[in-house]
């Protein structure tokens, strides 16, 4: 099969560009301003979200160190009197000092 | 206005230079990527999601390329994402409809050249036409929908699509026998 001569080619091509060029154009200005407002405003909140989070994290992390570090300074010390109250050289090294 | 000015203050979020900077582009950018994707409606929403994008990125433009080469460039990428997804859609919905039992409808999927089509269905050879180009590999179809339909030399494609002048003359030259190809099929058998 010929192919098309390249003059009735440019033709169509000519024509096809036409009618797409002669449709209406919408004006998506206002769209565009509002959607891009929600979004700094999204990303506004989502930024203030993320601060919030991290100093809720930053906390809640304090709290847990805090807490583990006195966990571990009473069991110490429990664990101390345990060992004291337990053992036979212990008694006889409290009863000397009471001595 | 000039356009390091108003890249600035597009930058600031100034909302009357982003008011300037849509009413400047906007038509370009909808009839690049009308041409592209041949659908009013979605040329539509790409045309703003392309101004979203461009807003949101501005802080990324550099000024190896002028502002309208870069949107025009955001706008050909947005189509293609388009055109891809389409693509599959239609995919999907041919898989469904196969395993679709007979109390399931099949998923209609819109053309996306019917309204269009329905504009220039009095020129049959016109019609012929987009209709080939929508068969055309993506790059070929860019590159004569850019200089074809919307008038831009190689060197503005070559930018846009980031290839070099050469590729492009390449990508013309196939698309160009292709179509002239199947156009003459369909003129021969027509006449």
């Amino acid at each position: 099969m010929k192919p098309l001569n390249n003059m009735k080619f440019d033709l169509i091509t000519q024509s096809l560009s036409r009618k797409l060029d002669s449709i209406e154009i919408p004006d998506i200005t206002e769209k565009v301003i509002g959607a891009r407002k929600n979004y700094s405003t999204t990303i506004f909140s989502l930024k203030r979200m993320t601060v919030a989070a991290a100093i809720l994290l930053s906390s809640l992390n304090g709290a847990v160190l805090w807490y583990s570090w006195n966990y571990s300074q009473e069991k110490n010390q429990t664990e101390l009197i345990d060992s004291l109250y337990t053992t036979d050289a212990d008694w006889s090294t409290l009863l000397t000092l009471n001595e | 206005m000039n356009e390091q000015h108003l890249v600035e203050e597009l930058r600031n979020q100034d909302e009357k230079a982003t008011r300037f900077f849509i009413q400047t582009y906007q038509h370009d950018v909808f009839r690049v990527i009308l041409k592209i994707v041949f659908n009013e409606m979605d040329a539509e929403d790409l045309t703003q999601e392309t101004f979203m994008d461009a807003l949101v990125h501005i802080r990324d433009f550099q000024s190896d390329s002028s502002l309208k080469t870069w949107l025009f460039r955001i706008a050909v990428n947005r189509s293609l994402q388009h055109l891809r997804a389409c693509k599959r859609k239609k995919r999907f919905a041919v898989l469904k409809s196969i395993f679709a039992t007979e109390s399931e409808e099949p998923i209609a999927i819109p053309d996306p050249s019917a309204s269009i089509s329905k504009k220039i269905e009095n020129d049959e050879l016109s019609k012929a036409l987009q209709l080939n180009i929508e068969k055309l590999p993506e790059n070929q179809r860019l590159a004569f929908s850019l200089i074809y339909l919307n008038g831009h030399t190689y060197q503005e494609t070559a930018s846009i699509m980031d290839v070099s002048v050469k590729a492009i003359e390449a990508l013309l030259s196939r698309a160009k026998l292709k179509l002239r190809k199947s156009l003459g099929e369909f003129h021969y058998e027509t006449t």
